[in-house]
């Protein structure tokens, strides 16, 4: 990382040359990053149509593991654009003033997350286009059901409630601010209940993965806004500047709040999983700490999810802006692990393997295929650009 | 279906030149389609005479887009099950059992089932091919019909010419074509007969036959009360309708008890399981037969009247006691008392079961006949719940066409029979001499060979020398529906039509008669082996030996005795004679009665009652190698079956338990297997269900020919690991006579490979 | 009174030949590599030479309380009045929420098909009088179909003979499947 530019007095010739070479320097930077992302886009939406195109041989999922990483993928985004909401409309509804600057931006990232989301979802859809029978054929007693009605309606509202913001009128926008929380915190907790309904997997059958999504949710939502305000505070001057400065101190102290609150609750859900014995909950967490899934959970999930970020940002007292910003980054991959990990450690032992007599030997297999990498990774590409362009069109603050 | 785009090689055209790997590994997936049966169509014709009068009239317009259900025989083992095929516009859906038929009673075992698998197989020979590169080079051209029967009939009349009929050895399995092969075999002069018995089930056939008359007796399931099964595994090894018959006397509560090293499935559905030492169920059977004759507990009635021999059996067993093999077959003496008491209060509805191979050691033939005796002493013989007098193919006798006597036979055989091996029928022979009079060159040297639905080199022991003489041979001809091991080294491969796309002769099968019909028009340029047959009867100046213009015209002849119409026999797969009230107990032996004291077998100069044979135990840090069936293969010949395949994809190697611990060889890791004469590398099956002292090789696996796209690289062969071992009464090879060392794989061992 | 069809699973007589699993790929054209329905080994039990044995035919349990219908979004998984766990290849959208909620692992996903996939009890066969492909083939004859609701029926006359289970009852899936795991007695009568 450069040092800034800005910061160097032009006087000496030798550093008139550097200069101009940095400005090249930065020029370069700045068209890649929206080079980078738009290959990374063009490659995974050419391997999601070949997902689309291919079906089953180009996932890595089987009959065992039926959700793979694109459904981990889906969970990810959805919760994040929840969290994003959540934090956007608590900051307004309890005007939180610190944070209000990097807040305009929340929604419109929110909604490309979740289309995001949407769209990662349906190229693992065998059929997305016969969603039509969510409407017409709906199954009430359906987690999935409620999860993509209640998204639905979610993105509508957001997208009314980013329109109230640019057209003004900020009191509708305010009650708008009330709906997208409700439906924020609905969606989510519903999310975790796709889980939590289901009787044969017994590591996600339950209330507590309802909680843990809108906690977590919270949590990915604070930390991208971090990043967010990081990016802008180094953007803007003065003033402005400032006020990024500052409100992403107020989002790190957020961010550790809720780090702490995540490495309770997963404390708890080992040591719940594990006590007693109880076989394919034994097992699941099993493969988490000991098992396929260790190091994703050990290295990513609690390392660089939980771990830390706490660190950097206890050890910054979140003053020290690169500190939270390495913090914020960091939890984000563990959020990525931390999805992954929760759908696929449920699906590790088989369900119908819970009659045998004999201890279950082996875990079932689940390797992300090229393709399904592809396509978060483009997925991810897509919400950058979209992002990048949004905030060049739209009036944010 | 899976897409296999890559690099797809053009089907050769006639005259082309192709390699064997390289054309069969990558070549189209070939699924039951309309454009395949375009083609075959259009490659039909020539010479293969009227595949279209052949053609059963039910790919025809009325039947478009209906199922319709055609009986006929499944042939993916030897029990010929009636079948019922179910086609649609030309292309076999489902396999399903004819409840008309006694085989099969409606159901189809996994392999029947699977015999679709056997029709659509992607690796299906589907032209004739003339060698076109050294022997083994893989190098192959396609030939016509024409050219390839030419070619086959050329090199067998030379080899005639220079060397006399004998030179030339032809082989053949089981199968209802047979007569017609035995017809060239006999017209063209050689003695030389190879068949699948001696490798199988000699020992029990040849002491039946020696003791009774007949070859293989079937029991009386329906009032049977006590059953002993020695190494018989009914529910693995399945023959459809015993194994049927088997499960519903067990679920009456029929007692069953099973003696063998391993516990088989069959062993797990028995009231008692005896794991007898390997090659000493013969001292059990002796020191049961001890009990039931010192104890008095026979059929006195039984055996005065239908026997001959009592009283050298009653001598002989003496020093036989429970104490006395209970040393040898590690069954407890007071548990062979127990069982032969048990056993003898049931009869006459107690039967110890004929088997097949029982252990498969050179005492084997004693083994049967302690058995064969034991049920006599029974009296069961035709009794409710006994033996029943129905021999091996037996059934309403049959019309036949008109041919002329056989010429007469100048050379005495290769495989010894009867100057080596008195006792076993020339029909049955020994392959495994054959094989080895080839690499000796005694009596005199075989040049010819033409092999027909075997597979040699998989089959007889010590593939190794197998391979070795076939490479010798100076022609080699197969006839396969698989690009299979022994075609591989074959100068010409004539391939035939599927079960499903043939003709055969009729099945009798109890009292009905039962037809083999094509169910589909033959997919690919290939014949039937009757047709086969008669076109190289032709070209060899045998045509007077094969009367026939087409295939029905046998089935024709066949069943003018009994005033059928052909097209309803057709239409409905059977004919049911009346059954002939002839329940007369007589025996087809020398005596005409059950002869415990075998005058046959004295006359050669072996005693006429069974004694103990000591069998060889392994030494030290050797194990018995067993073989045995899975349910899902028969033999050699179902390791390209997709399904099957599927089910069961190789051969892991059975070792206790315990024994694997103190070897440290864990469960499916990798371990070497080596016998005095071969070395194989296969998986470990750590498991509490065999003896100690044994381990364990399902037969068929470790194929050798890479045209077999699927059963190629799966599990390996117990015949590279064999040793030859023959029995001198029954020409049977034993197979469990075969010590084997096993030690888990190390790296050195990698670099060396698979031997065999 | 409608009917509701079940299978008994004589669990004694399966040899575990695999039959009636080739007979369902066949007759349900199932593609390579699935199946709808298993033989189950619960492994031996005991030690050489104390061993016994099981192998427990499976498929879909045709649940009277079927998870894979209730998480079904669009219905497409639905309980038939006769008893049938029917799916709707039309309305299924391929989420795989059944696969992952059936605690049988019942399902499978149909490369081709984009569906769900699973047992239908042959109901094509039943329309045509026959009983499903993998009962007709049955070697060892463990396999027995028939109508629960019919006090007549060789199931449920097999039912009020012999002590039976369902497989993992702690699940309240209410299967249809049930077996008997007794072994025959001498004179006792498994049939």
């Amino acid at each position: 990382m450069s040092t800034p530019v800005s910061k160097l007095p032009a006087t000496r010739p030798e550093q008139e040359l550097e200069y101009k070479k940095v400005q090249k320097y930065r020029s370069l930077i700045e068209l890649s990053t929206w080079l980078v992302p738009a290959l990374l886009l063009f490659l995974g939406i050419i391997a999601g149509l070949h997902i689309v195109a291919a079906g089953e041989e180009a996932l890595g999922t089987s009959d065992l593991v039926p959700w793979g990483l694109l459904i981990a993928a889906y969970v990810l985004l959805a919760v994040t654009c929840s969290g994003l909401c959540m934090i956007s409309s608590l900051g307004h509804i309890l005007h939180i003033r610190k944070m209000e600057i990097v807040l305009q931006r929340a929604i419109l990232l929110a909604i490309i997350i979740l289309i995001a989301g949407f769209a990662t979802l349906a190229t693992e859809l065998g059929h997305p286009l016969r969603l039509i029978y969510v409407l017409f054929s709906p199954n009430f007693t359906s987690g999935i059901w409620w999860m993509g009605t209640i998204y639905g309606i979610y993105l509508v509202a957001l997208v009314v409630e980013l329109y109230m913001q640019q057209t003004g009128k900020h009191n509708l926008a305010r009650i708008m601010y009330i709906i997208t929380l409700i439906l924020a915190v609905a969606a989510t907790s519903n999310l975790g209940s796709v889980f939590g309904l289901i009787n044969a997997r017994p590591f996600w059958n339950g209330p507590y993965w309802s909680i843990y999504i809108l906690i977590t949710a919270i949590m990915s939502g604070l930390a991208v806004v971090t990043v967010l305000a990081w990016l802008m505070q180094r953007k803007e001057r003065g003033y402005r500047g400032d006020a990024f400065r500052s409100s992403l101190k107020t989002t790190s102290k957020g961010l550790a709040i809720l780090l702490v609150l995540t490495g309770v609750l997963t404390f708890w859900k080992i040591t719940t999983s594990l006590y007693g014995g109880i076989p394919a909950k034994e097992l699941a967490t099993l493969a988490l700490l000991k098992g396929p899934l260790a190091v994703p959970f050990w290295l990513f999930e609690i390392g660089l999810g939980i771990v830390v970020p706490l660190v950097l940002i206890i050890a910054g007292r979140s003053e020290r802006l690169n500190y939270n910003l390495l913090a914020a980054l960091s939890s984000l991959v563990g959020i990525v692990f931390m999805r992954y990990n929760m759908v696929i450690a449920g699906q590790l032992v088989p369900a119908g393997n819970l009659d045998v007599q004999q201890a279950f030997e082996g875990f079932a297999n689940y390797l992300p295929s090229s393709s399904e990498i592809l396509v978060v990774i483009g997925a991810i590409s897509f919400i950058i650009l979209a992002y990048r362009i949004g905030e060049y069109f739209l009036k944010l603050d | 279906m899976p897409k296999q785009s890559h690099s797809k090689i053009p089907t050769p055209q006639p005259g082309e030149t192709f390699h064997w790997n390289r054309y069969f590994t990558r070549r189209q997936f070939i699924k039951g389609s309309a454009a395949v049966l375009a083609t075959a169509a259009a490659a039909a014709g020539g010479i293969k005479t009227g595949f279209k009068e052949n053609q059963v009239a039910y790919a025809s317009e009325e039947t478009s887009g209906k199922t319709v259900a055609i009986p006929t025989i499944c042939e993916n083992c030897v029990w010929r099950c009636g079948a019922i095929a179910y086609v649609k516009d030309g292309i076999l859906t489902k396999l399903e059992g004819n409840p008309e038929h006694p085989n099969s009673r409606g159901k189809l075992c996994p392999r029947g089932n699977a015999g679709i698998k056997v029709l659509y197989d992607p690796d299906r020979l589907q032209f004739p091919m003339i060698r076109a590169g050294e022997r083994g080079s893989g190098l192959w051209r396609r030939v016509s019909w024409e050219e390839a029967l030419d070619f086959t009939a050329e090199n067998m009349q030379r080899i005639k010419d220079e060397h006399g009929p004998e030179a030339m050895i032809m082989s053949s399995t089981h199968n209802l074509t047979q007569p017609y092969f035995e017809n060239l075999l006999n017209a063209f002069g050689t003695p030389n007969y190879g068949t699948q018995r001696s490798l199988c089930f000699n020992a029990m056939t040849i002491a039946f036959t020696y003791t009774y008359g007949i070859a293989q007796p079937g029991v009386d399931y329906d009032n049977c009360r006590y059953i002993i099964y020695t190494g018989r595994n009914l529910a693995e090894a399945i023959s459809n309708s015993e194994t049927q018959k088997m499960m519903e006397f067990a679920a009456r509560g029929g007692k069953i008890v099973v003696l063998d090293p391993r516990f088989t499935i069959t062993a797990s559905k028995a009231v008692e399981w005896l794991p007898v030492k390997p090659g000493t169920d013969l001292a059990f059977f002796l020191a049961v037969n001890h009990v039931i004759v010192t104890e008095e507990l026979y059929d006195r009635d039984f055996i005065e009247k239908h026997t001959v021999g009592f009283e050298k059996l009653k001598e002989a067993l003496q020093s036989y006691s429970p104490e006395w093999a209970a040393e040898r077959c590690e069954i407890d003496a007071g548990t062979i008392r127990r069982i032969a008491r048990e056993f003898a209060s049931y009869r006459p509805a107690a039967v110890a079961h004929p088997n097949w191979r029982t252990s498969n050691f050179r005492n084997s033939f004693q083994t049967q006949r302690a058995i064969a005796i034991l049920n006599a002493l029974m009296g069961n013989w035709g009794k409710p719940g006994g033996l029943t007098p129905e021999g091996e193919e037996s059934g309403p006798e049959l019309g036949s066409l008109p041919q002329p006597p056989y010429p007469k036979v100048r050379a005495p055989r290769l495989d010894g029979v009867p100057w080596k091996y008195p006792l076993v029928p020339l029909k049955y022979g020994v392959i495994q001499e054959i094989r080895d009079a080839l690499l000796t060159g005694k009596p005199y040297q075989g040049k010819g060979w033409l092999v027909y639905r075997q597979n040699p080199l998989m089959s007889i022991p010590e593939r190794r020398k197998t391979l070795t003489a076939l490479k010798n041979l100076d022609f080699l001809a197969v006839i396969d529906i698989l690009p299979n091991d022994t075609a591989y080294y074959a100068d010409v491969i004539l391939p035939e039509s599927t079960y499903l796309e043939r003709w055969d002769p009729i099945a009798p099968a109890g009292n009905k008669l039962f037809l083999r019909q094509p169910v589909v028009e033959p997919l690919y340029d290939t014949m039937s082996g009757l047709m086969i047959l008669k076109e190289l009867g032709k070209r060899l100046g045998l045509e007077d030996y094969f009367p026939y213009e087409k295939e029905q015209d046998i089935i024709k002849a066949q069943i003018a005795p009994f005033n059928i119409d052909f097209d309803e026999l057709v239409k409905k797969g059977f004919y049911e004679v009346k059954e002939s009230e002839d329940h007369e107990m007589h025996f087809q032996t020398k005596s005409g009665k059950v002869e415990i004291n075998s005058s046959l077998l004295e006359s050669v100069g072996e005693p006429g009652v069974p004694v103990w044979q000591e069998p060889p135990a392994p030494p030290e840090g050797q194990f018995y190698l067993l073989t045995g069936k899975v349910a899902q293969h028969s033999q050699f010949t179902t390791q390209n079956n997709q399904w099957l395949m599927e089910l069961t994809p190789d051969n892991p190697l059975w070792i206790n338990a315990a024994v694997a611990k103190r070897l440290g060889i864990k469960d499916n890791q990798k371990v070497v297997v080596e016998s005095k004469v071969g070395k194989v590398i296969s998986r470990a099956n750590v498991t509490e269900a065999i003896r100690p002292d044994c381990v364990f090789l399902a037969a068929g696996f470790g194929h050798l020919s890479k045209a077999l796209t699927i059963g190629y690289g799966a599990g390996v062969s117990n015949s590279a690991l064999h040793e030859t071992n023959t029995d001198k009464l029954s020409g049977c090879q034993a197979l469990s006579e075969t010590f084997v060392t096993v030690k888990p794989l190390n790296s050195e061992e990698i670099a060396g490979g698979e031997t065999s | 009174m409608s009917k509701r069809y079940g299978f008994v699973m004589l669990v004694y007589r399966c040899i575990d030949c695999k039959a009636c699993q080739v007979a369902c790929w066949a007759e349900n054209e199932v593609p390579l590599g699935k199946t709808r329905n298993w033989i189950t080994r619960d492994g031996y039990r005991g030690t050489f030479p104390h061993l016994s044995v099981d192998y427990l035919p499976g498929n879909c349990m045709h649940c009277d309380n079927a998870p894979c219908v209730s998480v079904c979004p669009t219905g497409a998984s639905s309980k038939r009045e006769d008893g049938i766990v029917a799916v709707n290849y039309k309305k299924c959208i391929g989420c795989k929420y059944c696969m992952v909620a059936c605690p049988y692992d019942a399902r499978y996903f149909h490369p081709e098909k984009e569906v769900a996939d699973k047992c239908t009890m042959c109901k094509h066969r039943l329309a045509e009088g026959k009983e499903p492909a993998c009962v007709t083939t049955c070697v060892g004859g463990a396999r027995v179909f028939g109508d629960l609701n019919d006090p007549h029926s060789r199931v449920s006359k097999l039912l009020r003979k012999h002590r039976h289970k369902v497989l993992l009852p702690e699940q309240g899936t209410k299967p249809s499947i049930y077996y008997i795991m007794e072994r025959p007695q001498e004179g006792g009568n498994l049939e």
